[in-house]
């Protein structure tokens, strides 16, 4: 099995407790995308297993969006640049 | 009509075996070839004529003062989209730090999925394999290059993408000034699928 040559680092313990309210990663529906391939995108990047990754793939394409991540501001902002190396369209925004 | 890209082998020593003929793998590497071209901000490579900090330019950050507009052309724009969407100031602090960054990562990627093309006998052939990492650079390769011809054809939603497919394969006039771009957009999706499934395994 491939795995994607990005980093997936552990989560910041320091910052990760913060009573802030938490930063999501979104990943939007578009026309271009394999259905197919996003799912490997969220096989391989986070380490999803198949079902979960194949449930987000369709949230997306079903719903339009979906969130992918949940975490720091910095590391969502992570994900996002990752998802935009993939050809994804992600974005990270405050939780609400 | 056979599999474009088959996988041989398992684990790390498996291998993805492209059947293409030498006319399709050309237009392939061309495609590519004019996507790492787009994605030229005129920063990259030639460091000495230009006024560019070394260590930015190593670590993919804009040094400009404050937030990055997004690229003119919208399939420039596609390829590196805004990272928050209801915020400008966010968004253009977001490119800031890492639009320059990808761009270094998607050429790089056409460049390994190039090199690896072009590695294989003239003819193409069944000598070409792909290692994993070199099928991985292509796939997410065909992906930018996919989203630039979406971009250029129009594709804005789910819709427009099953049409066009209907629109692809229903062109009896082959001078229809859409036709060649969205045959080349058919033909790259069906690629693209068939190396998601070789790689997937």
């Amino acid at each position: 099995m491939s795995v994607a040559p990005v980093e997936l680092e552990k989560p910041d313990i320091e910052e990760g407790v913060a009573l802030d309210p938490p930063w999501v990663t979104l990943v939007w529906n578009d026309p271009v995308n394999l259905m197919s391939y996003v799912t490997y995108v969220f096989r391989t990047y986070f380490g999803y297993p198949e079902e979960k990754a194949t449930k987000l793939m369709l949230d997306v394409h079903q719903r339009g969006r979906a969130v992918v991540a949940t975490g720091g501001r910095e590391e969502m902002e992570r994900h996002t640049e990752a998802m935009h190396a993939f050809g994804l369209w992600a974005t990270f925004q405050k939780d609400r | 009509m056979s599999r474009p890209f088959r996988r041989r082998g398992r684990g790390e020593s498996a291998r993805i075996q492209p059947n293409l003929g030498p006319d399709e793998r050309d237009v392939l590497v061309s495609l590519l070839s004019q996507v790492h071209d787009l994605l030229d901000d005129g920063t990259a490579g030639h460091g000495a004529a230009r006024d560019v900090d070394p260590l930015a330019e190593l670590v993919g950050i804009d040094l400009s003062p404050g937030p990055v507009a997004p690229p003119e052309d919208p399939a420039i724009a596609r390829l590196l989209p805004e990272g928050h969407r209801e915020d400008p100031e966010l968004a253009g602090e977001f490119r800031r730090l890492t639009e320059r960054g990808l761009r270094q990562r998607k050429q790089e990627a056409i460049r390994r999925a190039v090199d690896a093309l072009e590695a294989g006998p003239a003819t193409g052939g069944a000598e070409t394999a792909l290692t994993l990492d070199q099928a991985q650079a292509l796939l997410v390769a065909m992906t930018d290059v996919r989203l630039v011809l979406a971009e250029r054809l129009g594709l804005r939603t789910d819709e427009d993408a099953s049409r066009l497919h209907a629109v692809a394969s229903g062109f009896a006039d082959e001078d229809h000034p859409w036709a060649g771009l969205a045959l080349l957009y058919d033909v790259l999706t069906w690629w693209q699928e068939s190396l998601v499934e070789a790689v997937a395994g």
